[in-house]
């Protein structure tokens, strides 16, 4: 039974790949058809750098709009944004926010912002200075040395009792093994 | 259509793209969709962390100022001679320092809460 199982999610996995490279033969016949008939009147290279761009930009503006809907009906979602992995509970056993997350999350969106609109209004990329960058820089370590002292290791959570609870920022390496060689508390 | 136009329906487009996506955030943030319990607590504590506290107020002023800044500075001051391009306004590097200094507390805070298993 385990054999034929496997064998039909082979198959289908093989049916998929086969339509993926039709797709893709598609997209490119396509591709070449329009640049035949685009050369064929008499198409300058301006034109047919705008009829890629164009296309390049459709498919752009199509993955973004599409995150953007699954958002808003809530096939993609943002719920557990700032939260810890489901191993680490605040008191009342509900899933715990993380302070590092939000604050990452909260720079990112400020600094991406003014970014685009200073680009917009300069009509052009704007440069990036070194303090910013630095800010950015050191919200992502604040995030990162938080998920680190916050990492779990299996050995504490049974020897202290409250390993899960004592993280902020737990990974999942936590669960899956990601510290085996460790013993007792890690402070 | 020059491709100048369509960078300019682009940009626009990009600009309300990040401002839906933020607003959607916020918009669940606030009607709580998006967990924030326990932001401001340790995970074993009913009480808010001062350090916890400290860190999200520093976060949020200096994010505040840098957007004041931005949004009060004219395009002309941003604009470099010398190199012939745009700058965002630069942060103080005191800014940097708070922060960085908030940061180290809150995670020297963790890791003795976490070494007292308090």
């Amino acid at each position: 039974m385990p054999n034929q199982a496997g064998n039909t999610d082979k198959s289908v996995v093989r049916s998929e790949r086969r339509q993926n490279v039709l797709y893709v033969l598609g997209f490119l016949l396509l591709v070449s058809v329009i640049a035949g008939i685009a050369v064929n009147q008499g198409a300058t290279a301006a034109d047919i750098a705008l009829i890629g761009f164009i296309a390049f930009s459709a498919v752009i503006v199509a993955f973004a709009a599409a995150v953007l809907l699954e958002i808003i009906f809530g096939t993609i979602n943002l719920n557990g944004i700032i939260s810890e992995p489901q191993d680490v509970t605040g008191p009342d056993g509900k899933p715990k926010a993380s302070l590092s997350r939000f604050q990452f999350l909260v720079f990112t969106f400020v600094v991406a912002g003014l970014f685009l609109m200073l680009s917009i209004e300069a009509g052009t990329f704007v440069n990036i200075p070194n303090n910013v960058l630095g800010l950015i820089g050191l919200s992502g370590g604040g995030f990162i040395v938080s998920k680190a002292v916050g990492h779990k290791k299996p050995d504490a959570a049974s020897t202290t009792g409250g390993g899960a609870a004592d993280s902020d920022d737990t990974t999942s390496g936590g669960t899956t093994g990601g510290g085996t060689t460790g013993g007792g508390t890690t402070g | 259509m020059s491709s100048a136009d369509l960078a300019a329906v682009l940009q626009y487009f990009f600009i309300a793209w990040l401002a839906v996506l933020a607003g959607l955030v916020a918009i669940k943030i606030l009607r709580g969709d998006i967990n924030t319990n326990g932001l401001l607590h340790s995970p074993q504590s009913n009480q808010p962390d001062g350090e916890r506290v400290a860190s999200l107020a520093t976060t949020l002023a200096i994010a505040g100022y840098y957007v004041i800044q931005t949004l009060g500075t004219p395009l002309q001051s941003l604009y470099d001679k010398e190199t012939g391009a745009y700058f965002m306004p630069d942060l103080p590097e005191e800014a940097l320092v708070v922060l960085g200094g908030s940061y180290s507390v809150y995670v020297t805070g963790k890791l003795l809460r976490r070494k007292n298993g308090a």
